[in-house]
């Protein structure tokens, strides 16, 4: 590009104690460690998300009771989408094999100045990293362009679209707790009479969704968005203790007690293993049943709560508070309402509820995995070996993630392990 | 043995050649760095950071190997070899397309002739066998002095710090404003809070870290990338007939 010398890489003297080199070591290392260790963190407060799915469907003919296997479905595709991907590592790390091994760009990052030079020489660690996370990012962005301009396009919706239209098919609406007063509701209460029923039923129901003959499909409130189906709440702490009262009968006090009932200690650490768990006895049932109507009638308000905390408003989150991050200002006060703020995907950013699964932290984890794939490439100075430490790691978070998220999903939502396959 | 002096033959020094001139060419007398020089109990070019480059010596002369010096009573003891020669050529600040004239770096070893084994004896003792044959190393380096590089890096790095404290407090300030709340008598956490609530703000603290060293370190990374592999140098097709040694 330039004619003339610029610069020179700074000499790597072994005899000095302080290398220049050691801030390029030190950097790589702390951000490393730093950054795993807060992954780690991230996935531990992920597979603790407070999970509840509400079931709109009415009882049908002589039977009080609903068909449980809706929420089923819903639980097993939200298992799934717990440790999936925006962009496929696999591809991801095929396509350093190509470039570094195949094209033998790895020396891009020899001492030498003349880039299309690819013989083999001493590689040079600032610009080894350099390399590498070039190939990442691009690797990255080709995915991300895919998925953009072709894939989410004209081939399929992207996977938020793709659950929200599945639980509003199954009418089960899902309601999340990632931080003591913040969490994220899926409305998915479909205008239809009845989710649990024959094809024809299905068929007819969507027609006449089609032709405009039904409400629309997002919340029915002041304030929100025509169609609006995803929310970011702001919580009360009353409204916090209620939910508190019952679910905590759900799952929390009970996993001694059910350890106690059935021998197994399994419950008390929140993973059943392989072997799934007792039906659970009657009172969480109850329970069960009692927090599904005190969310129904929260979300509807009706009948309409007595106490301003149980109160919700609808309203836009404004522009700069997105860009900071700033929740309401209002939430702080007295006898505060909650606050439903719309969770609408754009054309950068997804539905801001995946926040709790890894589509949510796609960001975070290609970071890991550029900061992993330069860690064994210092250890090992091997591109093969950089490939594989870098899948195993992510297979390892990916177990991490997916068992402890399933622990998590089946205590709280009293679906048996069994089901999530 | 044989004792060498390295010189620059530069024919476009014209003032201050008349001295050196032999046999009708300007030599310049490449520096020699040794770096296990020792006066007296001193050791001035054994430097642990390069700051102490300062009293550093230099010399003219230089040996590939000793036989002589370590004979005692006519019997050899010990020998001295260069180990590791490294010509060094730096880059000028002012104009980067000009070299300073190179300089000459080698560190020596010394064996005693007491510990030497024929490489294919049979004595069994394997380090010494493996000891029979050294691997020396010559290497032809091209720098640059980077200390107006790290100047500007201690810069950066104080203002990309000041930004990291600055979105590390507004993450705490948002999630505190989430989660605390007036009115609310324990928070659901009961007595974990408080310790939850140091790992928290540690672990926000880690994250804005590594979301902004990370992008920083790239790019510095990125600029040795670009101004060294993307430059057509006419140095790197010159290198090998750059700088010629005589002896």
């Amino acid at each position: 590009m330039q004619e003339t010398v610029f610069v020179m890489m700074p000499a790597n003297n072994e005899y000095y104690f302080i290398n220049e080199y050691y801030f390029y070591e030190m950097f790589f290392h702390a951000l490393f460690w730093v950054h795993t260790f807060h992954m780690l963190y991230t996935i531990y407060m992920q597979c603790n998300v407070d999970i509840f799915f509400v079931d709109w469907e009415k009882p049908k003919g002589k039977t009080s009771e609903v068909s449980i296997w809706r929420t089923l479905m819903v639980a097993n595709v939200w298992n799934e989408m717990q440790t999936m991907r925006k962009t496929s590592i696999e591809v991801s790390l095929v396509g350093m094999g190509f470039f570094l091994l195949g094209l033998d760009l790895q020396n891009n990052a020899t001492m030498q100045p003349d880039l299309d030079d690819v013989s083999s020489g001493y590689i040079n660690i600032a610009l080894r990293f350099c390399n590498t996370a070039w190939f990442f990012f691009v690797m990255f962005m080709l995915q991300w362009l895919a998925n953009f301009f072709f894939y989410e396009r004209y081939y399929k919706e992207p996977r938020s679209q793709i659950f929200v239209d599945l639980c509003t098919m199954a009418k089960i609406s899902v309601f999340m707790m990632d931080e003591p007063y913040h969490g994220y509701y899926l409305h998915c209460r479909s205008p239809y009479e009845f989710a649990d029923g024959s094809m024809q039923n299905l068929a007819e129901q969507l027609k006449k969704e089609e032709s405009g003959l039904t409400t629309d499909r997002g919340l029915d409130a002041a304030g929100a968005p025509r169609g609006c189906q995803t929310f970011e709440l702001f919580t009360s702490p009353t409204f916090r203790g209620q939910f508190d009262k019952v679910y905590s009968a759900l799952h929390q006090n009970n996993s001694a007690a059910l350890a106690q009932d059935t021998g197994r200690l399994g419950h008390m650490v929140g993973r059943a293993g392989g072997k799934g768990r007792s039906p659970p006895p009657e009172r969480m049932i109850t329970a069960l049943k009692e927090l599904n109507l005190f969310l129904q009638s929260f979300v509807e308000q009706s009948p309409p709560p007595q106490k301003e905390e149980l109160k919700r408003i609808v309203r836009e989150q404004p522009f700069l508070d997105q860009i900071v991050g700033t929740p309401p200002a209002d939430i702080r006060s007295q006898n505060a309402k909650c606050v439903f703020y719309p969770d609408q995907k754009s054309w950068m950013f997804d539905h801001n509820f995946l926040y709790v699964t890894f589509m949510g932290i796609e960001t975070d984890l290609v970071i890991h995995n550029i900061l992993t794939f330069n860690i064994f490439d210092m250890a090992f100075s091997n591109v093969s070996i950089s490939i594989l430490g870098t899948y195993i790691m992510h297979l390892f978070f990916v177990w991490l993630r997916g068992s402890f998220g399933q622990g998590n999903l089946a205590n709280k939502t009293l679906v048996d392990d069994k089901f999530l396959i | 043995m044989f004792f060498y002096d390295m010189y620059l033959v530069d024919n476009d020094l014209e003032a201050d050649c008349t001295d050196m001139e032999i046999g009708g060419e300007c030599l310049y007398p490449v520096p020699v760095l040794i770096r296990n020089l020792r006066e007296g109990s001193q050791r001035p070019n054994a430097n642990f950071a390069k700051k102490e480059e300062v009293d550093d010596t230099f010399a003219r002369r230089f040996f590939l190997f000793d036989n002589q010096s370590g004979r005692e009573n006519g019997e050899l003891k010990a020998i001295r070899y260069a180990k590791t020669i490294i010509l060094q050529n730096t880059i000028q600040d002012i104009d980067p397309s000009k070299l300073f004239p190179p300089t000459l770096m080698i560190e020596y070893v010394e064996r005693q002739a007491s510990t030497w084994v024929e490489r294919d004896s049979d004595t069994g003792d394997d380090d010494a066998k493996n000891m029979a044959i050294d691997t020396i190393l010559f290497k032809s380096e091209y720098t640059m002095q980077t200390v107006d590089f790290w100047d500007n890096i201690d810069i950066v790095i104080g203002f990309v710090s000041a930004i990291a404290c600055v979105v590390w407090i507004i993450r705490v300030r948002n999630w505190q404003t989430r989660n605390q709340r007036l009115g609310a008598a324990a928070s659901p956490d009961g007595e974990a809070n408080s310790t939850m609530y140091m790992v928290h703000v540690v672990m926000i603290a880690a994250h804005t870290f590594v979301l902004v060293f990370f992008p920083f370190v790239f790019g510095i990374c990125a600029y040795w990338f670009v101004f060294f592999k993307l430059q057509v140098s006419p140095l790197c097709e010159r290198r090998m007939s750059g700088t010629s040694g005589n002896n």
